[in-house]
């Protein structure tokens, strides 16, 4: 009786190894497979979103005064962005390495405060001020990918650094914004550095066969959620016409490897 | 004082839509073919003996009758032709009614209450047929009867009095009936059932609405920079609203001008409590206030005119900025205008606001009234208007005074800032910036969709 239970218990279990291997054999070859039809790789993109407080009140040139927190107060406004790479070069048993660009959009806006109060005391008007802006850079991005490729751990550790540059625009209801003083108008651009460091998460790992699916359909490699922590200096590299619109600041978002 | 009588006591109008229905009745038909009548125009044409009479948005029914054209008496001329008929036997008259009219019971009291609307016209070949807009408004009463004459053809009695414009209680609507009915030769008594009854096969929908939409709601205003912003919540049927309008007091770029025989002081924000009104502001150099007559009239000093002691009592009692006053800060022309049922004018169209921003949506909920000149008093009042041109009562709003505002680049300006002034490539001439970022994320998606092609 015993001698029987043995050889039962030694067959389930030889059963059992055989079933692991042959699965783990199909999902080798499938692998395999996946791998060897694999659609080429060269680009990246991505959806990125932050929150976006320009450093205008940093200028020097204010002598301490804050207008811009004067009118929009203290609380970030949200950018939203995008970032296309071109993956020129992979370094092996590193990543990839090549130059990107971005074009982004934030806005804010306010009620424009009366010049004097009005008639009961208030001191808010029924226009609107605003400041609309459009940060773009171009950036060199090294994506060190050999930590998911070569470690199996589903983190991209990366590195942007390159050129920022902004267009602004400040307005009103009546359009865009003219200086009492001067006439100025309240548009113009201004450029600096851009540097940034981020990691992302490696979402294949998660859903491996829709992530094929993905590849098969849309020709979408590898699919992130990154979060970044970047640096852009818009000064006109010390310039005392420029209108300090840089940040430094978080992002986050959603990364495509295609 | 002219405005007053205009628009007093005009409580009692009321809607009514006649929808006209076509019939050729014939009395003591004879066995030969009989007579057909057609209109020549899809349209009547209106004439008014007033000179000053409303002229009526591109967006009024063409064939409504408001309460403005009753109390102009407008003549509705309708261009009709006819055949075989019989020259000097065969007659017409226009019937209405709140029930159909083709019959002799429906034009007969005392249980009738159709009225002859038309005089009686000899058929011809092409010949016009006359109504007038109070004998419609007249049919449109209950508890009138038919004249007697046993539904037959009757003198027609005129409604020459601007009463009846406002005789009606009711604010709802009346469904009404008008017939063109064709009397044979000897007339008299019509039997009914032995007629044939020829329905013309035209449709023609005339709507009659002698009331306006009730004034809006909840006034508010807001301070901006040669502007205002003027805030409302309709309150009138949807159904009957067309638009809104805004009255502005004194309206920007014009005065208050004794040629729209206007008495002393009427139509003048005249409200001089407002404290923050600078004595030495620009209103007194301003261009457009450099007329003599706005500098007589615009000015708070003049508010107590010995003609117009009601408007002396307002604008002192009045404080600008509040509600005590019933808002409009004293201005006449606006704030008589607050109550009754329908508004027919206000000074010939002279107060109505240029520079507004579009009203003309009956949902509309606010509008900007620019050019104004800041630190200028100015009052408002805004009305529903309907389907057929009436202009409801005035919601008056509480004055406002526009003034400069202090926005953020002229707080950076004056603050040191050094930027600005350069050209902004992606704001193309005559495009928002949205526009160009657009046409970047287009360029974008098509690299992206030309990439995955040729894959």
């Amino acid at each position: 009786m015993r001698r029987r239970f043995a050889v039962a218990v030694a067959t389930l279990a030889l059963l059992g190894i055989t079933t692991e291997a042959r699965a783990q054999d199909r999902s080798n070859a499938l692998e395999s497979r996946h791998r060897k039809f694999e659609s080429p790789q060269n680009f990246a993109f991505e959806f990125r979103f932050s929150p976006y407080r320009p450093d205008i009140d940093s200028d020097p040139a204010l002598h301490g005064q804050r207008p811009y927190r004067d009118i929009f107060g203290s609380m970030p406004r949200l950018l939203i962005a995008a970032e296309l790479d071109w993956q020129a070069v992979r370094i092996p048993h590193l990543g990839t390495l090549g130059p990107g660009i971005s074009v982004g959009y934030t806005s804010m806006g306010a009620p424009a405060p009366l010049l004097k109060p009005g008639p009961n005391g208030q001191r808010l008007s029924g226009e609107n001020t605003g400041l609309d802006l459009f940060p773009f850079y171009v950036v060199a991005v090294l994506r060190a990918d050999v930590v998911t490729r070569e470690l199996n751990i589903p983190l991209v550790p990366y590195a942007k650094a390159g050129l920022g540059y902004a267009l602004w625009r400040a307005y009103n209801d009546g359009g865009t914004s003219s200086s009492r003083a001067d006439g100025v108008t309240g548009k113009g651009h201004v450029y600096g550095t851009q540097v940034a460091f981020g990691v992302a998460l490696h979402l294949n790992v998660f859903d491996a066969y829709s992530a094929r699916n993905l590849d098969n359909t849309m020709g979408v490699n590898n699919t992130y959620l990154f979060w970044e922590y970047y640096s852009t200096d818009l000064t006109s590299f010390g310039s005392n016409t420029a209108l300090r619109v840089g940040n430094t600041s978080w992002a986050a978002g959603l990364a495509f490897e295609f | 004082m002219l405005h007053s009588s205009l628009f007093s006591s005009r409580a009692h109008a009321s809607v009514v839509s006649l929808t006209i229905a076509f019939a050729t009745v014939f009395v003591a038909m004879p066995a030969a073919a009989a007579p057909t009548i057609a209109f020549a125009t899809v349209n009547p044409d209106r004439n008014s003996p007033a000179s000053n009479h409303v002229v009526r948005g591109a967006n009024a029914l063409p064939n409504g009758i408001s309460f403005d054209d009753c109390e102009k008496d407008v003549k509705l001329t309708f261009h009709m032709t006819a055949t075989a008929f019989t020259t000097g036997a065969d007659t017409l008259q226009v019937w209405a009614g709140l029930s159909p009219c083709d019959t002799a019971a429906a034009r007969t009291p005392p249980n009738g209450t159709c009225q002859p609307v038309s005089a009686p016209y000899a058929l011809n070949q092409s010949f016009q047929v006359d109504v007038q807009a109070r004998d419609l408004v007249y049919a449109s009463l209950t508890g009138i009867a038919s004249p007697p004459g046993q539904g037959g053809i009757v003198g027609l009695t005129s409604q020459t009095s601007d009463a009846v414009c406002s005789q009606r209680t009711a604010s709802a609507g009346s469904q009404m009936n008008v017939v063109f009915l064709v009397y044979a030769a000897g007339g008299g008594v019509e039997a009914e059932t032995s007629l044939p009854f020829n329905p013309m096969g035209m449709g023609l929908s005339i709507t009659v609405d002698t009331v306006g939409p009730a004034a809006p709601t909840a006034p508010t205003i807001d301070i901006g920079d040669t502007l205002l912003k003027l805030g409302w919540t309709p309150a009138g049927d949807a159904t009957d609203t067309a638009g809104f309008t805004v009255f502005c007091d004194p309206p920007p770029g014009k005065s208050t001008d004794a040629a729209l025989s206007l008495p002393d002081g009427a139509g003048v924000c005249t409200d001089s409590s407002t404290t923050s009104v600078d004595s030495g502001a620009p209103q007194d150099s301003a261009p457009q206030d450099s007329a003599p007559q706005d500098s007589a009239s615009a000015d708070a000093s003049d508010s107590a005119t010995p003609s117009d002691a009601s408007s002396a009592t307002d604008s002192a009692s009045s404080t600008c900025g509040t509600t005590t006053d019933g808002g409009a800060c004293g201005s006449d022309v606006i704030k008589s205008n607050v109550n009754g049922s329908v508004l027919a004018n206000i000074g010939n169209g002279y107060f109505v606001c240029p520079n507004t921003t579009s009203t003309s949506d009956k949902t509309s909920t606010k509008a900007t009234v620019t050019g104004l000149t800041n630190d200028k008093q100015y009052a408002f009042g805004v009305s529903a208007s309907d389907l057929v041109g009436n202009t409801g009562p005035v919601l008056a709003f509480d004055c406002g005074t526009p003034q400069a505002i202090d926005d953020f680049w002229n707080r950076y300006k004056e603050a040191g800032g050094g930027a600005g002034g350069t050209f902004c490539a992606l704001e193309a001439v005559g495009l928002p910036v949205e526009t160009s970022m657009m046409g970047l994320a287009f360029v974008i998606a098509s690299l992206a969709l030309a990439r995955r092609r040729r894959r």
